[in-house]
C-alpha cells in the first residue's frame, strides 16, 4: 500500500511536471506564468508532515531542475524548504476549510518565488528587478491559488489512507 | 514531553539531511561547470519528454482553434509566424538599403572584420518557453544531432535573439538577449562607439553600459554585434534600435536604452549559426 500510494504520488509529480513543461507555460500573464509543481510539497507539507513534505520537495524540485537552465538543485532546494514549513500549519486543513488550502496556496506560491530569488542571488543568479520579482511572486500566487484545487484533490488521492502513516513520517498524535 | 522533543529532533534531523542533499548537488553542479553526469541526465530528460510534448500539443492546438473560433487556425498561425518573419527580413533589408547597412559595411571594411552572412544557418523552430519564471530562455526543436552546439548565437526576424546554453540530441535552450545575466557587445553609429548591451528582463528594453558620457548616439541608431575579440557572437548581427540617449553630468556613462529588433516575446521560427567563438 506504501509503494502504491509512493508510485500513485509519482504518476502525479509527473503529469503535473508535462503540463507545466507543455500547457501552463503558455498561459501567461506579463511572461510570467504559473508554477504548479510548487503546489506538490506544499499539498503534501500540508496532508501528511514536515519531514515528507521536505522529501517530496526535494524529488519534485530536481523533476524541475532538469528542465530549467537555473543551477541544478537549486529549485529543489527551495522547494524542500517550502515542504518543510508547509507541515508546520494545522493537520485536517484540506479535510476542514478548502479556502484556508487556497488561501496557503497564495501565500505559500508567493513566499516560494521571494525565496527563491533569495536563493538564486546568494548563487549570483540574480539580477531581477524587484518591480519584476515582486510581479513574478504575485502572478505565481494568483495562478497557483486556482490551481490548488485540482492538484490538492490530486495529491490527496495519491496519498489516500496513507496519509497517517506513509512512510512512517506523519506527524505523532 | 520527551517523545515530543524526540520527534522535534527527528523533524530537524531531516531538514537538515534534506538541505545538505540540496546544497551538495549544487555545489557539484556550479563548481563543476559543464558537470557531464548533470548535463547529460538533463539531456536524456528533455529528449524523453519531446514526444510526449509533440503529443500533448497536437491535442490541444484543435482546442485551441475551437475556443479561439476560428475555422483554420493553425495554417493562419503559421501564415502569421511565416509573414512576421519575411516582414522582419524586409525590414532587415530596408536597414541595410538605408544607410545603416552601408554604414556598418563600411566599418566592417575598415575594421576588417568578417560578415556574419557567411556563416552556416541551421533553421529550428521554437518550441517551449522556460519552465522557470526566473530564466527568459526558449527551446528549439533542433539539437546536437542537427548541428546545433552550446554558444551558438541564434538569430531570427530582423536580429539577435540570444545563445544557445543547453544542448540535448534533440532540443536546445537559448538564453535570449532579454535575459538580466545576458550581455551582448555592441556597436553604435557611425562612430562605431563600442558598448556593453545587457538584459533586463522578458518584454523589457536592454541597458548599454560602458559609454562615455555625451557621446554622441542619436534616437533610432541600430547597435550591431561587434565581434571583438573573445566576443560570444559574431561581428554585424543587428541587436536592437536606440530608443533612448542621454548623458548627465554627475553620471560616469551615457544612458542608452535599445528595443530589441526581433519580437522576443513571439517567437516561432529562428536560425541557430554554426559559430563558435574563435579559441
Amino acid at each position: 500500500m506504501k509503494i502504491g500510494s509512493w508510485l500513485k504520488l509519482l504518476l502525479v509529480a509527473l503529469t503535473l511536471l508535462v503540463l507545466q513543461d507543455t500547457l501552463i507555460v503558455d498561459v501567461h500573464f506579463g511572461s510570467v506564468h504559473p508554477d504548479v509543481m510548487l503546489l506538490v510539497p506544499i499539498g503534501v507539507g500540508l496532508l501528511v508532515s514536515s519531514e515528507l513534505g521536505g522529501i517530496v520537495g526535494l524529488a519534485t524540485g530536481l523533476m524541475v531542475d532538469l528542465f530549467a537552465s537555473t543551477p541544478f538543485g537549486l529549485t529543489a532546494l527551495c522547494y524542500v524548504l517550502l515542504g518543510y514549513a508547509a507541515g508546520y500549519l494545522p493537520r485536517g486543513m484540506w479535510q476542514r476549510s478548502k479556502f484556508m488550502v487556497v488561501v496557503t496556496a497564495l501565500v505559500g506560491s508567493f513566499l516560494g518565488e521571494i525565496l527563491y530569488a533569495v536563493l538564486a542571488g546568494l548563487l549570483g543568479e540574480g539580477g531581477m528587478t524587484k518591480e519584476h520579482l515582486l510581479m513574478v511572486a504575485t502572478v505565481v500566487g494568483v495562478g497557483n491559488m486556482i490551481l490548488a484545487t485540482p492538484v490538492m484533490w490530486l495529491v490527496s488521492w495519491a496519498i489516500g489512507r496513507d496519509q497517517e502513516g506513509l512512510l512512517g513520517l506523519a506527524d505523532q498524535p | 514531553m520527551g517523545l515530543t522533543s524526540s520527534s522535534s529532533r527527528s523533524r530537524r534531523f531531516v531538514l537538515i539531511v534534506l538541505v545538505l542533499i540540496s546544497v551538495t548537488i549544487i555545489t557539484v553542479d556550479v563548481r563543476g561547470g559543464s558537470n557531464r553526469a548533470i548535463s547529460g541526465l538533463k539531456s536524456y530528460a528533455r529528449d524523453a519528454l519531446r514526444p510526449v510534448r509533440q503529443g500533448i500539443n497536437a491535442i490541444v492546438q484543435p482546442i485551441d482553434s475551437f475556443f479561439i473560433g476560428a475555422v483554420d487556425y493553425r495554417s493562419v498561425v503559421s501564415a502569421n509566424a511565416r509573414l512576421r518573419q519575411e516582414n522582419a527580413a524586409l525590414q532587415r533589408r530596408l536597414l541595410e538599403r538605408d544607410g545603416a547597412g552601408t554604414e556598418l559595411e563600411t566599418l566592417l571594411r575598415e575594421e576588417h572584420l568578417p560578415w556574419a552572412k557567411g556563416i552556416k544557418k541551421v533553421p529550428a523552430e521554437v518550441i517551449a518557453d522556460s519552465i522557470s519564471n526566473f530564466v527568459d530562455t526558449v527551446q528549439l526543436d533542433k539539437g546536437r544531432d542537427n548541428g546545433v552546439g552550446v554558444g551558438m548565437p541564434v538569430v531570427g526576424g530582423a536580429g539577435l535573439i540570444g545563445r544557445v546554453i543547453e544542448a540535448s540530441h534533440t532540443t536546445s535552450t537559448v538564453l535570449l538577449i532579454s535575459d538580466p545575466s545576458s550581455s551582448v557587445g555592441v556597436r553604435l553609429g557611425r562612430g562605431g562607439t563600442v558598448g556593453l548591451a545587457r538584459g533586463q528582463g522578458a518584454d523589457k528594453s536592454l541597458k548599454v553600459d560602458y559609454v562615455a558620457p555625451f557621446t554622441k548616439v542619436k534616437k533610432g541608431e541600430i547597435a550591431y554585434t561587434s565581434g571583438l575579440q573573445d566576443s560570444l557572437y559574431p561581428p554585424g548581427i543587428p541587436v536592437g534600435k536606440v530608443i533612448q540617449a542621454h548623458s548627465s553630468t554627475n553620471s560616469l556613462q551615457e544612458s542608452i536604452t535599445l528595443r530589441p529588433l526581433a519580437a522576443l516575446g513571439q517567437l516561432q521560427f529562428v536560425e541557430v549559426l554554426e559559430w563558435q567563438t574563435p579559441p
